[in-house]
């Protein structure tokens, strides 16, 4: 992982409210919140600048519980929001924070497509193979055989694996991280908000009142950093065995956290669309034309 | 002065183009025009689609009259057979019938001038030549439109076409005479779709950002700004579905960019649960609601009025939104522009309600009113506000709070789904019901000020009866208002809220209301009860995929 310099200007706390955030006590959603504010201190955001588009679910009253712009939209649609805020300013820093059932259920769709078109936006998504809010049903990430108030016998449903599913369809960033581990959650999020281009950071999450399988202590027994076993993350083909390692080749095996992949030599799509505008973003457009302009729109009827 | 020509045959055969060529031709010589077409949902087939060009020196609204026409160019034997009863003059291929059975008829090689001048696929464009010629138009005017249309396919590809009209052209002289005498009345006319009247009322409205999925007759408006939106600004996106398009334009109107979406009635059923999202979070939108036959996929490629009531209380739960329908093309680029000052004034959703003939049909428009498209953003905050004090949802007298977009200092605020306070913060993890009252409240009363801009139903004529519509349906009824006496036409354009009052004076003068109306409920009469308690006992309903036309308005009436 690159390091990144700390810019003395911005601290974490300059994200925060006086509201103080309604997870259960314990929730891993508290690590994703603390890591997103030092991130975004540690690349220098301003507040107004920052977008934090959220769904529905536990994890997406995030936007709530930090100093900037947000949308907490519907179930599921947080990219297809974050990517037209987006398009229309580049400038913002956007950031999308969801949970599993938000982000690979009802939304799955909208995760293929934004990492196909690059889109500038960071996906955030507070896994933790559970519905919580809901009060625990299975969610696309619960682990065949696991039992939830939906599967009383036991899932019979295989596991989504998000990271592979990002990978094929092109994404240009792909991390995991644990929300046991603040300090290295927050360096892949500061590394996401400096990619050009989609980033996806899956971020292990326990749920403490609904998902008594996957907890603190069975992750910590698990994960283990991919910057220690010397992984390369511009090597794609070993990026793509590192995801499939969990849940799909051996879903109670070890789990890898870190930078899977990242390039950064595709155009964004928000650069994209700039480019076929003659270099401006729908913001900078006028909003009234010239005469020029009028007569020549007109000018296709005559 | 008045022409209706009907030119037939199958999908793929190029009735498409003919169409519009003959309809270009007639708007550079002056005349008003309108051309509708009828097809099927297939890509190569249907033997007898058709383009009905209706051209007169008179304002028209429609396509005029079904079953009978001036002429009828036939592209193959199966549309001669279907509509050559309607038509004074036929053009079709001497192949399909060698001697002609009745005066007006003018069988033409068409084939073989296309082959000799290049191709047997120019067969249409002999087919137009011939139209010309029997129209007395010069073929100047045509050549000059397949330059302009084949021009990019090569210099090469036009000459051919020139060729083949050209001799198409000569044939017909030859056998009839200029016989129509078609000559130039006035200075060219802007020839418009619907959809393109859509599309170009949002760019001059200050719309920036499109997304869209295709669906017919919703798509062509997205073509348009594809193709011609980059120059003025307008990022246009192809969204993964209808879901995803709605929810992209709700963040592009976050982030402060007048932003539009586009589809039919299907792709609008997808749409509810993120309309109402924009209701909720108070988000400017336009939903260019483009109807066809329903339910399902039902008539995709055929006319329907049917999603009033759809449009009337979309989403779920209770929030203030809009519906503004066109009553004519023209008024198309006028009800854009409302729609938009609506939706960013007083931050809500507005549909602008077509249909498949609406956006479809092609018509000359003059005289357009600038002063229409004035840009009016209402609350919006453009300059830094302090943080502490900040309330993006400010219980105010209007229901309309300020508005401040990501990038203003101190602006920063959630948009919230779920219920919210004045800051936005959501209140949903605590029983709060006076907040709730007062935030439903203000964002309920927000229709009293909508109303004070919504217009009464335009007035045409006058007489014992009223013809009582919405939308497109207006079009071919002000064609029969410029026929018949006695016949008066209340166009309901500005549909939800309802001016009650201007609503109650335009229904009261007249003696006889009748309902006419393209669904099989009566929508519009149903909506008239409700909010006025009128009943329009009469109605003249049409739910099979054919717009009104003037013959069988006539007699019905």
């Amino acid at each position: 992982m690159t390091t990144v310099k700390v810019q003395a200007s911005r601290k974490p706390m300059d994200f925060a409210v006086v509201r103080q955030p309604i997870w259960c006590p314990g929730c891993g959603d508290y690590g994703i919140l603390e890591a997103l504010r030092r991130a975004l201190a540690e690349v220098g955001a301003k507040n107004e600048e920052v977008v934090i588009v959220s769904g529905i679910g536990c994890s997406s009253q995030l936007p709530h519980f930090m100093k900037t712009y947000g949308v907490h939209g519907i179930h599921g649609r947080v990219l297809p929001v974050a990517t037209g805020i987006k398009v229309s300013n580049p400038k913002l820093t956007v950031i999308g924070v969801g949970g599993d059932g938000d982000g690979y259920g009802i939304g799955l769709n909208h995760l293929i497509h934004a990492a196909r078109r690059n889109v500038g936006v960071v996906y955030i998504v507070s896994n933790n193979q559970v519905y919580g809010l809901t009060t625990g049903q299975m969610s696309p990430t619960t682990l065949k055989g696991v039992k939830t108030k939906t599967t009383p016998y036991g899932s019979i449903d295989s596991p989504v694996n998000p990271l592979a599913l990002a990978l094929s369809a092109g994404a240009t960033f792909v991390a995991r991280g644990f929300s046991g581990d603040v300090a290295h959650l927050a360096q892949i999020i500061a590394e996401a908000l400096r990619h050009r281009g989609f980033a996806l950071v899956d971020v292990l999450s326990p749920c403490v009142t609904f998902n008594r399988v996957n907890t603190y202590d069975w992750f910590r027994a698990r994960v283990y950093k991919l910057e220690s076993v010397g992984h390369d993350p511009t090597d794609f083909e070993q990026a793509y065995k590192r995801a499939l390692e969990w849940p799909t080749l051996d879903p109670y095996g070890k789990i890898p956290i870190g930078l899977f992949y990242k390039r950064e030599d595709l155009p964004a799509y928000e650069e994209e669309v700039a480019g076929l505008l003659g270099g401006r973003s729908p913001i900078e457009a006028p909003l009234e034309l010239s005469e020029e302009l009028v007569e020549e729109l007109l000018a296709r009827f005559a | 002065m008045e022409v209706t020509i009907r030119i037939s045959g199958a999908q793929g055969e190029g009735v498409e183009s003919a169409g519009r060529l003959t309809a270009q031709a007639l708007a550079k010589l002056g005349y008003h025009v309108f051309a509708f077409r009828q097809y099927a949902s297939i890509i190569k087939g249907n033997p007898t689609m058709f383009y009905q060009i209706r051209a007169s020196t008179t304002k028209i609204y429609s396509h005029g009259r079904w079953s009978s026409f001036d002429v009828l160019v036939a592209l193959n034997k199966n549309a001669l057979v279907a509509y050559e009863g309607g038509a004074k003059y036929l053009i079709y291929d001497s192949a399909d019938r060698s001697t002609p059975q009745r005066r007006g008829e003018v069988p033409i090689p068409l084939a073989d001038y296309a082959l000799k001048a290049g191709n047997k696929i120019m067969r249409n464009t002999v087919a137009v030549g011939a139209l010309m010629g029997l129209l007395g138009i010069d073929i100047s005017v045509l050549a000059d439109l397949l330059k302009r249309e084949f021009g990019e396919k090569g210099e090469k590809i036009a000459e051919q076409n020139i060729q083949a009209a050209q001799m198409g052209f000569d044939h017909a002289v030859k056998a009839v005479g200029s016989a129509l005498g078609f000559g130039k009345v006035g200075e060219p006319k802007l020839l418009m779709s619907g959809a393109e009247a859509l599309a170009v009322g949002s760019i001059l409205a200050g719309m920036r950002f499109y997304a869209a999925y295709p669906m017919t007759p919703a798509s062509p408006i997205m073509h348009f700004l594809a193709e011609v939106g980059p120059k003025f600004g307008v990022a246009v996106l192809q969204a993964e579905d209808e879901i995803a398009a709605m929810n992209m334009v709700i963040g592009a109107s976050f982030a402060g960019v007048r932003a539009a979406t586009g589809t039919s009635g299907g792709g609008f059923d997808l749409m509810h649960e993120a309309f109402g999202l924009a209701g909720m979070i108070e988000a400017p939108a336009v939903v260019f609601l483009s109807q066809r036959g329903g339910p399902s996929t039902g008539l995709p490629t055929e006319t329907e009025q049917a999603d009033l009531l759809m449009a009337l209380s979309p989403s779920h739960g209770e929030y203030p939104h809009a519906v503004i329908a066109p009553y004519t093309i023209e008024d198309g680029l006028y009800a854009v522009a409302k729609a938009f000052n609506l939706a960013e004034k007083y931050q809500i959703p507005v549909i602008v309600a077509t249909d498949l003939y609406f956006n479809e049909s092609l018509t000359t428009v003059d005289d357009i009113d600038w002063k229409r498209f004035k840009i009016e953003r209402g609350e919006l905050v453009t300059s830094p506000v302090v943080w502490d004090e900040y309330k993006r949802y400010k219980l105010t007298e209007t229901g309309v709070s300020p508005r401040a977009i990501p990038g203003i200092l101190g602006g920063m605020h959630v948009a919230t789904s779920d219920e919210h306070d004045e800051r936005g913060d959501v209140i949903t993890d605590r029983h709060l019901p006076e907040i709730r009252k007062a935030m439903h409240d203000k964002r309920m009363r927000k229709l009293a000020k909508v109303v004070e801009e919504m217009e009464g139903p335009a007035v045409f004529g006058s007489g014992e009866i009223a013809l009582v519509t919405w939308g497109s349906t207006a079009m071919p009824l002000l064609d029969l208002a410029s026929l018949e006496r006695d016949v008066e036409v209340i166009a309901f354009r500005d549909i939800y809220p309802l001016n009650k009052e201007a609503a109650l004076r335009a229904l009261d003068g007249a003696k006889a209301l009748i309902d006419v109306e393209l669904n099989y409920e009566g929508q519009l009469a149903l909506y008239l009860k409700r909010e006025l308690g009128v009943e329009l006992k009469m109605k003249i309903l049409k739910w099979w995929g054919e717009p009104f036309s003037l013959d069988e308005l006539s007699e019905l009436v």
